[in-house]
């Protein structure tokens, strides 16, 4: 690591720039996806969060943040095997909690969709609760790894009826990396416009059963994505392929340091998220928390404000010595994310693979630079300019 | 509760669309250093509304926050 020194000088209240609270209620799921980085499964059910520790970590993020407006996602395992009592003491509490403070707050859930049902999209609905979910393509691709594919697609035209459904993840591996256009393509047959399509990390459950994609492979999917837009006018939008041509068009990483997500040089994770785990402790974000492997990324413990862990926040951000000798001069830089701190720790692999992919899109791009101008054409149709 | 709701929700679409307020071109064409990042986040200033990738608010950047 090139970067030894970390500040230790000031100790402020630790969730101050918290805007973004993840709750995983449970660690039980009722699915058992062979990649699952959170290792859910059914054998997990009694890891339930008390509602107890639900409530403190509200009233310890609304206490110290200085955002004016706060999300709260519910992260499992599946949330959704959580009771609709759980769901309406929870959302009524936060929503008091941060009306007497006056901060505002609105709610999201990732849920693999399947124990949806009208009566729970009811109570949802009411909550305005929005719901993201993962669908990896046509039935036979997304079964080989998640399985009850007709489930997902039930549960999102349930969700959509009451307008509570956001969009789709879809995590790339062995099965669709191939068939990025067939993936994109039934989205749009199931009326879906805009997805987020993710290279699957070997982590978790994943570890022993997802065979990480090499760089060709990796790239093979990039392509097939932008071809796809392309070809079909935008008719489905990759968000994440669409953000990589972005910023190759326009040469730049991210138009505001001070906004952190998973896409910037480096994340928010425990900055402006933080996923508090079933048992009260608090990692960085949900990629964080859910295997023993990211355990020592433990950054402190709801209800104990003395154990916030600054210094294992920095060093969790920290970057390897090539970030300052070589990625400030690759030529793939502005397509690049630059990793993810929490999965690259445990899939190197996977990392050095999307690292050549990105060096590999970037050529590309440069290639394909008569077809960057319907990119462009469309993206400033968007208002990025 | 549902106007409330919507106005929270363009608040965190406004932050995340409205990215190009603060930055210059010349800070657009380079890469933070890890004591710019630890200087940013130790600071006074109040940090842009985030958006996980595996939440709904990426989308807002490209579209009303909808998926259809």
């Amino acid at each position: 690591m090139a970067f030894g020194k970390v500040s230790t000088s000031t100790q402020r209240s630790p969730w101050r720039q918290v805007n973004e609270l993840h709750l995983h209620v449970t660690a039980a799921c009722n699915l058992c996806c062979r990649y699952c980085y959170a290792d859910a499964s059914a054998g997990r059910r009694a890891q339930e969060m008390p509602e107890e520790i639900a409530r403190t970590a509200i009233d310890e993020v609304l206490d110290q943040t200085i955002a004016s407006v706060i999300q709260i996602i519910f992260h499992g395992g599946e949330p959704l095997l959580r009771s609709d009592d759980f769901y309406d003491e929870i959302c009524t509490y936060a929503l008091e909690a941060s009306g007497k403070r006056g901060i505002g707050i609105t709610f999201g859930m990732q849920t693999n969709l399947t124990l949806l049902t009208e009566a729970r999209a009811l109570l949802l609905a009411k909550y305005r609760v929005k719901l993201g979910t993962s669908l990896d393509g046509p039935q036979p691709i997304h079964d080989m790894y998640r399985g009850a594919y007709w489930d997902v697609v039930r549960g999102i035209e349930i969700a959509r009826c009451h307008e509570i459904f956001c969009g789709p993840i879809v995590v790339v591996h062995r099965y669709n990396f191939d068939h990025m256009p067939e993936v994109l393509e039934n989205f749009r047959t199931l009326g879906i416009a805009q997805v987020h399509c993710n290279v699957g990390a070997a982590v978790g459950r994943g570890a022993a059963r997802l065979q990480p994609l090499s760089a060709h492979e990796i790239f093979t999917a990039l392509c097939g994505t932008f071809e796809y837009m392309l070809a079909t006018n935008f008719a489905v939008i990759d968000t994440k392929v669409l953000m990589m041509v972005e910023r190759e068009i326009f040469q730049r990483h991210s138009r505001d340091q001070a906004l952190l997500n998973c896409s910037t040089p480096f994340c928010h994770a425990g900055i402006t998220l933080i996923a508090v785990d079933v048992d009260g402790s608090v990692f960085p974000c949900g990629c964080a928390s859910s295997n023993a492997a990211l355990m020592p990324f433990k950054i402190g413990q709801i209800g104990k404000a003395s154990s916030f862990d600054r210094d294992r926040l920095h060093q969790f951000h920290m970057k390897p010595h090539t970030y300052e000798t070589e990625c400030t001069i690759c030529r793939a830089q502005f397509v690049c994310y630059h990793g993810c701190p929490a999965f690259d720790a445990t899939d190197q692999k996977t990392a050095s693979s999307i690292c050549e992919s990105n060096r590999m899109f970037h050529d590309y791009l440069q290639a394909r630079s008569s077809d960057l101008q319907s990119y462009r054409t469309f993206l400033i149709e968007k208002g990025v300019t | 509760m549902q106007e409330r709701h919507n106005s929270q929700y363009a608040d965190l679409k406004g932050n995340v669309c409205n990215e190009d307020k603060t930055s210059s071109p010349a800070d657009e064409m380079r890469l933070p250093s890890f004591q710019e990042f630890l200087e940013l986040i130790e600071g006074d200033a109040p940090l842009r509304a985030s958006s996980c990738d595996r939440n709904y608010a990426v989308y807002h950047k490209y579209s009303d926050g909808a998926a259809w």
